[in-house]
């Protein structure tokens, strides 16, 4: 039997240009997608030869193809490259944030290919199996829970007496009836599995992470979360050893050492936890990975042995900031220990991911000022990264059963569900009309707090933390706290764009003009007047200011390695995102005082600032010298060494003048190892011509670094 | 009444006012020679790295495990 596997778009949302060219989005859209690569793996297993098909791939290269239009949906484009496999089963994987689309590409292909049969799994399908099955005729099977057992029952039986009620776990039609067979038992021995069939897609090619799965199953009951349906709270871990292999694997084929270790509670049990770290040091590998924790679950002693065995990332749920809340959702968590426990891992050295959650039907307004403070404690510490995001009612969990008549339906939602700007039409017919099928696109109601005003909150913070994390943090200890503060932004704001809500105000967020009128608002405002939040405006300022005056030409020549000596004719100039910038006070030391909660000590004079990129969307902010900072702003890319040396001779006072060449040549040397330039080589420039016969040669340095 | 300050003339300050000045600051600044010039440009050529970031991509979305 030929099958086609499929997987669930993650980023097929993403429809503004500008969105699908976000690293963010090429990020998640190369994330492997570890249930359908199990299920491949399965396959091939017992001789089948599965085609997989990524639908973010898929979809990036329609996002590019100049061939795109409004005529040319991409669910039609995807379902006809589906359709190109001439599978007999379609397997889909899914999710809640995509599942409309993916009823709609099936829907297309059973119109391409009827007589092939559309088989759904995963998270989202399995919940909705009945419904889905009742509402989507073009769907002819849906296949709950863990499939790596039951998937080859399902093959079997169609390939043979198709007696569908024998297959555990698979939901189907009797007629026009849909069916539920018994749930398939959970897979115990995981370490029975074979490694995820990574090899049949691209998604580690050149990649820099793999996520390898580490378990499944978590025991809580939280009241808004799907997983335990899907797993059933049947905490299962696979073996150290098992975990290793697929490790080593990984790395001599792909060279990858860092790992997304995937499952949703990886600290239930201590003892096991410890002997994964012990095993990972004892294994005498450089491995570095990420995982999922409670702040419960987890202690100083605990962490302190994860960073030794190479965790360097912690995703916590901690959710909510109050007692009461945490209490509502069972959660159950203490938040003064969350704090503790990020403010250990920030110490050890290890990334924390810190979720919460808002939009809870019982939330209050002092609910969510304790989840502000959690979320302004996480901004505080530079490796934790705060998320806070809307409540979505997801589809079987407890909280969608007690509010499910209370559904309301909005521009925006969740950002579970959708983080684009827009929504698609065809989505939102489907939304509407099912909203059993897809809950997650709907909102709760929540009495205490005035909905809009959450959904901008969402916004604001995550645009805040990520732009303006130091200023959210100073105006937070500042003043009230900072949900009041955003309460008197937002009053600016409506005065400013008052027309502005839904998939307009998310944009608005994500533009430079809600830097700018923040950063105004702030500087008017009385919180501004703080030494700490007026610093760090400064340091916005300078920043601003030093990247619209910052002109330079790319020289034509040839590009200088570092290492070469170098001649007075060469051209140096700043790399791309490389500004030079300069501030009155020393700005980290405002930044040290934040993380401490305590009065910044001043240490004024003249600081310079140099932006460094360390990723496709981030750069760093180093502190350099005044030397430094001066022969860079020389490097335009239109003047040689030997026009600069003149020009940076002043800012030598104490250096004796025939040595300034010397020094101007070692500081390129040094500007050029650490990227902040590169510098070039015109023909004109005559290779006598070089640093050798000057000074440095007189004082046996040679030209070479 | 007391004069208007900008009106007094300057006065020279008292010895022992000058005396109790910091020395450093009468001292001559000697110029850096190549035998101490290569340690000041090892100690120039130090980027140190701040805890500040600059966020150049317009969509912060949100990702389980974000990088650095």
């Amino acid at each position: 039997m030929d099958i086609c596997l499929v997987t669930a778009p993650t980023v097929a949302e993403f429809a503004d240009p500008e969105e699908t060219r976000s690293e963010s989005v090429r990020q998640a859209a190369c994330e492997p997608q570890l249930g359908i690569l199990s299920l491949a793996a399965i396959l091939e297993a017992r001789g089948d030869s599965p085609r997989i098909v990524n639908l973010n791939r898929s979809y990036l290269d329609y996002s590019e193809a100049a061939a795109t239009s409004e005529d040319q949906p991409f669910a039609e484009v995807a379902a006809r490259s589906i359709a190109a496999s001439d599978a007999d089963l379609y397997g889909f994987s899914s999710i809640c944030s995509s599942y409309p689309l993916t009823i709609r590409i099936t829907r297309v292909l059973k119109a391409l290919r009827p007589k092939s049969t559309i088989l759904l799994g995963g998270p989202q399908a399995s919940v909705v199996d009945l419904q889905t099955l009742a509402a989507f005729p073009f769907v002819d099977l849906v296949l709950r829970g863990e499939a790596e057992q039951t998937l080859p029952l399902v093959l079997d039986q169609l390939a043979g007496e198709r007696q569908l009620h024998r297959v555990p776990g698979l939901s189907y039609r009797v007629g026009v009836k849909p069916q539920r067979n018994a749930n398939a038992p959970v897979i115990q021995d995981l370490d029975a599995l074979p490694s995820p069939a990574y090899h049949l897609t691209r998604d580690l090619q050149g990649a820099e992470r793999a996520a390898l799965e580490l378990g499944r199953g978590c025991p809580f009951a939280c009241t808004f979360c799907s997983t335990n349906d899907f797993f059933r709270r049947n905490f299962r871990l696979r073996s150290p050893g098992r975990v290793l292999r697929d490790m080593r694997m990984i790395a001599a084929t792909y060279s990858i050492r860092d790992f997304a270790l995937v499952h949703d509670m990886f600290t239930v049990d201590r003892r096991r936890v410890a002997s994964f770290c012990e095993a990972m040091i004892a294994s005498g590998e450089d491995f570095t990975w990420s995982c999922s924790a409670r702040t419960d679950r987890i202690d100083e002693e605990l962490l302190e042995l994860m960073a030794r065995g190479g965790c360097r990332g912690i995703f916590f749920g901690v959710e909510a900031g109050s007692e009461r809340m945490q209490k509502i959702i069972d959660k159950h968590l203490d938040p003064k220990r969350a704090e503790e426990i990020i403010d250990a891992s920030e110490r050890l050295g290890i990334r924390s991911t810190v979720s919460l959650i808002t939009g809870f039907p019982d939330e209050t307004w002092e609910d969510l000022r304790e989840t502000m403070r959690i979320f302004v404690h996480s901004a505080r510490c530079p490796k934790s990264h705060p998320q806070l995001n809307l409540m979505a009612p997801l589809a079987k969990t407890p909280i969608y059963s007690k509010h499910k008549n209370e559904l309301v339906l909005e521009e925006l939602c969740s950002s579970m569900s959708q983080q684009a700007r827009r929504r698609n039409d065809e989505d939102l017919q489907l939304i509407r009309r099912y909203a059993e099928i897809f809950p997650n696109f709907y909102t709760l109601p929540t009495p205490h707090l005035a909905r809009s005003r959450l959904l901008e909150l969402r916004e604001f913070a995550l645009a805040g933390a990520v732009r303006f994390r130091w200023i959210i943090s100073a105006i937070d200890q500042n003043t009230a706290g900072i949900l009041d503060f955003f309460g008197e932004w937002r009053e600016h704001r409506l005065r400013l764009r008052p027309g502005l809500k839904g998939s307009d105000l998310r944009h608005y967020y994500r533009t430079d003009d809600f830097g700018k009128e923040f950063l105004g608002f702030v500087r008017a405002h009385r919180a501004g007047r703080a030494a700490a939040v007026e610093a760090l405006l400064d340091y916005e300022d300078a920043l601003r200011r030093s990247a619209l005056g910052d002109t330079r030409t790319r020289p034509t020549g040839k590009l200088v390695p570092p290492g070469t000596a170098l001649c007075r004719g060469d051209i140096p100039v700043r790399k791309g995102r490389v500004i030079v910038f300069e501030l009155a006070c020393d700005i980290q030391r405002i930044v040290d005082a934040l993380k401490l909660g305590s009065t910044p000590v001043w240490v004024r004079g003249r600081h310079f600032y140099v932006t460094r990129e360390m990723s496709r969307s981030i750069d760093r902010v180093d502190r350099v010298s005044h030397w430094m900072a001066c022969l860079l702003r020389l490097c335009d890319g239109l003047q040689s060494i030997e026009e600069i040396v003149p020009q940076l001779s002043p800012n030598l006072p104490d250096v004796e003048d025939h040595l300034h060449e010397y020094v101007c040549m070692r500081l390129l040397e040094g500007a050029q190892a650490e990227k902040f330039i590169a510098i070039y080589r015109t023909a004109r420039a005559p290779e006598d011509n070089r640093d050798s016969a000057g000074p440095a040669s007189k004082f046996g340095h040679g030209g070479a670094a | 009444m007391a004069k208007h300050p900008t009106k007094r003339s300057p006065k020279k300050k008292p010895r022992q006012a000058r005396e109790q000045e910091p020395r450093a600051l009468r001292i001559k600044i000697t110029k850096r020679t190549i035998e101490d010039v290569d340690l000041a440009i090892k100690e120039k050529l130090e980027a140190e790295p701040t805890d500040l970031f600059r966020n150049s991509d317009i969509l912060i979305i949100v990702l389980e495990h974000e990088e650095d």
